[in-house]
């Protein structure tokens, strides 16, 4: 597994975060799972910094949008690639500023194929 | 089914079966003339905020017995009860308590002060506070009233008090605050002078309790209403989020299991794809039903957009045979809400490609002066002459559920949606020959129009 290959998953379902990681485990990536925003913020400042990270937005503590906000707000987090996997029908990547936004249920082949095109 | 009063004609119908016998309602135009006769009283009634387009004024000819304020006024609280029973949603609820309307062309002291009191019943609008519901109609009531008076409004009503009726040091006078029968308090006046006997200030004063009961009363109902509509959001909200997570899960699952046992994953992924139909359908037709379609309009090119969704089909159109093809003519754009519009192309899309018999699916986008024509033809097995007036409807589908699976609510909501843009959705078939679809799209919405 090559350590280049990481992503941060924030995702507050268990099933489905340990199901995506282990998916993308299985295609060689390295995944480290944050439950909340809150505490992806604190994987971000501890200076564990992802090439990627796939996003839920509705999570309790701190929802998807406010970690976006804090996200770009900090220089160091701004210009992570960032995909948006959530049940609201009404996101999409224009509004949230992201680089996808995939509706659950997503088509797993797809997410797949964009999360690729980012370490490509 | 409650009636809907959608017409001045219905308003002025619902007029009349509440007034008196003795009084006569006409319409405003004949009204008019009427107008200086000394009898005559115009009543608009309440329903003029239900529609704006629709605004509803209607006479009243009172009969030559008694010649009080309650007629016109009773016919107004009346109208404005029948227009709440028949359209108990939130606009209307808003502008019944919102507005008081009460025009008379005669001003007698008492009618003219009756519309102090409305006027100030609108500052109640919308409010659901009941305590400061109730302060502002103690306000209100003090200018209103004659000098001297005091007047007092509890939410509880005393019977004790009441029974006692006029106590030793000061006149008094109490009311019950009621509405449909519940008590909602009690509004007590001291320091009424020996007049009160006169006929018009008892009829005031009557009037001023049961205006304010009726604003308490649509304050509450709004208030409750919003309350009952907030949840249904809420839940529906969550209900679409708990839905689809787990299949989200699942999904992920079987594609993990794709390699294992591929034919089991195969059939288990279509059943998840219907159930994913099915929920979305399911939270659509509960939205829309209850007539809730908020629109997020921006600015949409239509061929972009169809390009888009036939995009997404591609699995679709490889697994029919079809092959979907795309004609655009000028620049089809507008002002629409985009989700939705991209829900009524996936629908005719993927039905066309559904029963399109492995032929070409052609689609047309025309650009023409204020509206966008977007058409979709199948040359598949087509629909049944008596079948076509009924595939917009709910739960209905022109073929049985056993050859092609679904809810048969596709159509509807496409309909729904088209028609909350103040377009018109409509179709051309022939079976055997196969379907046309056509959805004419305003660029603008009417609400922004105006």
């Amino acid at each position: 597994v090559s350590i280049v290959r990481t992503i941060l998953l924030v995702e507050d379902d268990r099933d489905v975060a340990e199901t995506l990681a282990g998916l993308l485990a299985r295609f060689d990536y390295s995944v480290r799972v944050a439950r909340d925003g809150q505490k992806a913020l604190g994987v971000l400042r501890a200076g564990e910094l992802p090439r990627l990270i796939l996003l839920d937005l509705m999570m309790p503590n701190m929802d998807g949008y406010r970690f976006r906000n804090s996200q770009v707000e900090d220089p160091r987090f701004a210009e992570i690639p960032t995909i948006v996997i959530t049940a609201d029908p009404r996101a999409t990547k224009e509004k949230l500023g992201v680089a996808a936004c995939f509706r659950k249920p997503f088509d797993v082949e797809a997410l797949l194929a964009e999360i690729a095109r980012h370490f490509g | 089914v409650s009636p809907r009063l959608d017409s001045p004609d219905e308003v002025l119908v619902a007029c009349r079966s509440l007034a008196r016998p003795s009084a006569r309602v006409l319409d405003a135009g004949a009204a008019v003339e009427l107008l200086s006769d000394d009898q005559a009283w115009l009543v608009q009634a309440a329903v003029d905020h239900v529609d704006r387009a629709q605004v509803a004024t209607c006479a009243m000819m009172l009969g030559d017995e008694p010649r009080s304020v309650r007629d016109p006024v009773f016919v107004v609280a009346r109208a404005r009860a029948v227009v709440l029973v028949a359209r108990p949603d939130e606009p209307t609820l808003a502008g019944v308590a919102a507005v008081q309307t009460l025009s008379c062309t005669r001003a007698s002291g008492a009618v003219h002060r009756l519309e102090q009191v409305a006027a100030v019943s609108a500052a109640l609008a919308v409010s659901s506070d009941l305590t400061s519901t109730l302060t502002t109609i103690t306000e209100a009531f003090v200018p209103a009233v004659a000098e001297g008076v005091r007047v007092e409004l509890s939410a509880e009503f005393d019977h004790r008090t009441h029974a006692t009726g006029v106590a030793t040091d000061e006149r008094k006078r109490t009311l019950e605050l009621t509405a449909h029968g519940e008590s909602l308090g009690q509004l007590r006046l001291f320091g009424v002078r020996a007049s009160t006997d006169d006929a018009d200030d008892t009829l005031f004063v009557e009037e001023l309790a049961r205006r304010a009961s009726l604003a308490v009363h649509a304050a509450r109902t709004f208030r409750d209403l919003r309350a009952a509509i907030d949840a249904r959001e809420e839940f529906l909200s969550v209900a679409g989020h708990e839905l689809r997570t787990p299949l989200t899960t699942l999904k992920m699952c079987l594609f993990g299991m794709r390699d294992t046992s591929p034919s089991e994953a195969r059939v288990a992924e279509r059943q998840i794809a219907r159930l994913e139909t099915v929920v979305d359908q399911l939270l659509d037709i509960t939205k829309m039903s209850a007539g809730r379609l908020n629109l997020e309009p921006e600015q949409v090119d239509l061929a972009a957009l169809v390009r888009e969704v036939a995009g997404q089909l591609d699995h679709a159109q490889q697994s029919s045979g079809s092959e979907i093809a795309i004609r655009v003519q000028g620049s089809p754009a507008g002002m629409w809400d985009r989700f939705r519009i991209a829900q009524v192309i996936t629908n005719l899309l993927t039905n066309a490609l559904k029963y399109g018999g492995g032929w070409p699916v052609d689609v047309e986008i025309d650009d023409d002066a204020d509206v966008v024509r977007l058409s979709v033809r199948d040359r598949g097995i087509g629909i049944a002459h008596d079948a076509l007036q009924r595939i917009f409807d709910r739960f209905e589908r022109a073929v049985t559920s056993r050859e092609y699976a679904g809810f048969g609510v596709g159509l509807w909501i496409c309909r729904q949606i088209v028609e909350a843009h103040g377009g018109v959705i409509r179709v051309e078939s022939k079976p055997a020959e196969g379907s046309e679809f056509l959805v004419v799209l305003p660029k603008r919405l009417q609400s922004e129009v105006a």
